[in-house]
């Protein structure tokens, strides 16, 4: 079998999650809660553990259900967060509730067979193994909440990009960016795991925005680097034949690296008299 | 094939170049590009150019022939069965019977648990270009296997067809649960214990499937098959007796072990396995548990504690360290250590690390 039909419905899963999760992962950073995301993709691995034990299938419909239900939940809370004005508490519940989910699904896990490989399997996921069906699944979904983002684009841009004593409060409006978002994660997670879906979300867009200053630009640069980095980390993966995702994950952490040697180096020609 | 003439290329010529250069060229550039190929002198070349037109054509056509040969006997050896296996035993297994009619890959190594597998390209690619697939079964590998067979795409070797091969088809099963299996009883599988390619005995039975196997999809090879066969059994015999002798002072004792694995080894060499160290299968101990586990170690005189090398050792050291226990990290698989590359060598490591522990 050629590379490339091996490598296939990997790349078009990392596709379809750079499409969604650097745009998301602009909105996150604007906000400042960078662990946000990692905080909800536990959340959904910890739904994923509770369904485990209650013996279903763990990439089932009915774990799906119920992961996404928990990071609902959770996606709930994280709205509400919006109406503490102090950052630093903001940060805290963030990550207490990464460690609590984490700690739990540990837990449960621990009474059952198997469970800590499952834990590690959506830790670091599989995607070398994802199914077409899993995949035109996730596409159709994310297409539906692509549009959605599309059309009310500056209202969404709006809710992340202004002070909080600025703005209008529309809780209506930040609860829909949350569910999306939960949405998003908890399918990503189930194909992806935790590590992958979270180096998507963060990598590509800071390091856009270490480089580009508008949101379209940083949107953009982003999807292509986020892009160069999955065909880089597949590439690899095949040539050494290493597990995709994490090399995937490594090779996307060479990005901010060398946008900030891009920039030191640009700063210091400046800086130095010509 | 321009490149067929330049020189260095020619100096040491692959034989389908030659096939190439002889086969595809007008007969008058062939004669000019024999001596080249041939690396002759110019003397000899001058001298050939001169040959008569009947003499070249005779020569052309007898080189021909060898190129032909030349060309197609990698390609032969490459018709050799591509046999993939789920565990290094069966590939150990496999290749004493198919021998060099068969080219083995093994998905998982002897040194990891095989009932996990993390996903890498070259075991999609050894999938999906493998003629038979021969798996251990009883559900050892079904948390990864499914999803490996869907992504390979490999007709042949999906379950059901002549391409795929489930060992434990082969062998009778122990441990098989008698009502409905859950979750809550842990690792438990429906089949019965996969564990069973650790009696020698299974060993001969996994051979005899896999050479019947192997002659229904190579017929052609079917005598080396059986000669191999008939070897491997004839050795088997004269082993498994060795290590029964071995083991002797072993037979009818109590012995407890880490995980389920060992209960075929006790059944081959007459031992008992009185306890396990994980309260359910695949189920680390609690503390409590230990405690427990110490009270039966006392009460039954167990002696000796066995585990596998991938297992965590310090709730065996535990339980050394208050009951005197002694502990015997045995080998489960081939490639558990790199001196075992055979299924025979596989029991000589067992008895030899039992010999080691002071077990026997």
């Amino acid at each position: 079998m050629d590379a490339w039909m091996i490598l296939l419905p990997a790349f078009t899963l990392c596709a379809l999650m750079i499409a969604t999760h650097t745009y998301l992962g602009l909105h996150v950073l604007a906000r400042g809660i960078i662990f946000v995301d990692l905080a909800l993709a536990q959340v959904a691995a910890l739904g994923v553990s509770v369904a485990f034990m209650l013996g279903w299938d763990v990439h089932g419909a009915q774990a799906q259900f119920v992961a996404l239900g928990a990071t609902l939940l959770a996606a709930v809370v994280l709205a509400k967060l919006r109406a503490i004005p102090d950052k630093t508490a903001r940060e805290v519940i963030i990550g207490c509730m990464y460690v609590v989910a984490t700690a739990v699904a540990i837990v449960i896990l621990s009474r059952s067979s198997q469970g800590m490989e499952e834990l590690k399997s959506m830790f670091s996921g599989n995607i070398l193994w994802v199914r077409w069906e899993e995949v035109g699944l996730l596409a159709l979904v994310y297409a539906v909440l692509t549009l959605l983002h599309v059309v009310y684009f500056r209202r969404f841009k709006a809710l992340s990009f202004t002070e909080v004593n600025e703005r209008k409060s529309s809780f209506r409006w930040e609860l829909l960016f949350f569910v999306s978002f939960a949405v998003v994660i908890t399918l990503a997670v189930n194909l992806a795991g935790v590590l992958m879906v979270f180096a998507f979300l963060i990598i590509p867009a800071f390091t856009a925005s270490l480089l580009v200053g508008s949101f379209g630009a940083r949107l953009a640069l982003g999807g292509v680097l986020a892009m160069l980095g999955s065909i880089a980390g597949l590439w690899l993966s095949f040539s050494e034949d290493l597990p995709a995702g994490p090399v995937i994950v490594a090779v996307l952490g060479g990005l901010p690296l060398l946008a900030g040697a891009g920039l030191w180096v640009q700063r210091a020609t400046r800086t130095s008299p010509a | 094939m321009g490149v067929m003439f330049k020189e260095g290329v020619l100096a040491h010529p692959h034989p389908r170049q030659l096939l190439h250069a002889l086969l595809y060229l007008p007969p008058s550039m062939a004669v000019a590009a024999f001596p080249l190929v041939g690396g002759r002198s110019s003397f000899t070349s001058h001298f050939l150019l001169h040959r008569t037109c009947l003499e070249i054509l005779m020569k052309k056509s007898i080189h021909c022939v060898i190129a032909l040969l030349l060309t197609f006997a990698p390609w032969l050896a490459q018709a050799a069965l591509n046999v993939v296996t789920s565990t290094e035993d069966i590939a150990a297994l496999t290749l004493a019977i198919g021998g060099d009619a068969v080219k083995v890959k093994p998905l998982t190594r002897g040194t990891a648990d095989p009932h996990f597998a993390q996903a890498k390209p070259s075991m999609i690619r050894e999938v999906y270009q493998a003629d038979l697939l021969v798996v251990v079964g009883a559900e050892l590998e079904v948390g990864w296997m499914p999803a490996l067979l869907q992504s390979a795409r490999n007709d042949k070797v999906q379950p059901g067809n002549p391409g795929y091969l489930d060992l434990s088809t082969a062998v009778t099963l122990l441990d098989k649960p008698s009502g409905p299996v859950t979750r809550d009883m842990g690792d438990v599988h429906a089949a019965g214990n996969p564990h069973y390619w650790l009696d020698p005995n299974n060993g001969v039975l996994m051979a005899r499937a896999i050479a019947q196997r192997l002659t229904q999809l190579d017929s052609a090879h079917a005598k080396d098959f059986e000669r191999a066969l008939a070897a491997f059994e004839q050795q088997a015999q004269v082993k498994i007796a060795a290590w029964k002798t071995a083991l002797a002072p072993l037979a009818g004792k109590a012995v407890m072990s880490y995980h389920t694995s060992f209960v075929y080894l006790a059944n081959a060499f007459g031992f008992r396995i009185a306890a396990q160290v994980e309260p359910k299968p695949g189920i680390s101990p609690s503390a409590a548990y230990l405690t427990q586990l110490i009270a039966r170690i006392k009460e039954q005189q167990i002696g000796l504690l066995i585990m596998e090398p991938y297992y965590e050792q310090r709730s065996a050291k535990y339980l050394s360290e208050h009951t005197g226990v002694r502990i015997a990290v045995l080998p489960q698989s081939v490639g558990a250590t790199e001196q075992i590359k055979t299924y025979f060598d596989l029991f000589d490591a067992i008895v030899a690390a039992l010999k080691n522990a002071g077990a026997v």
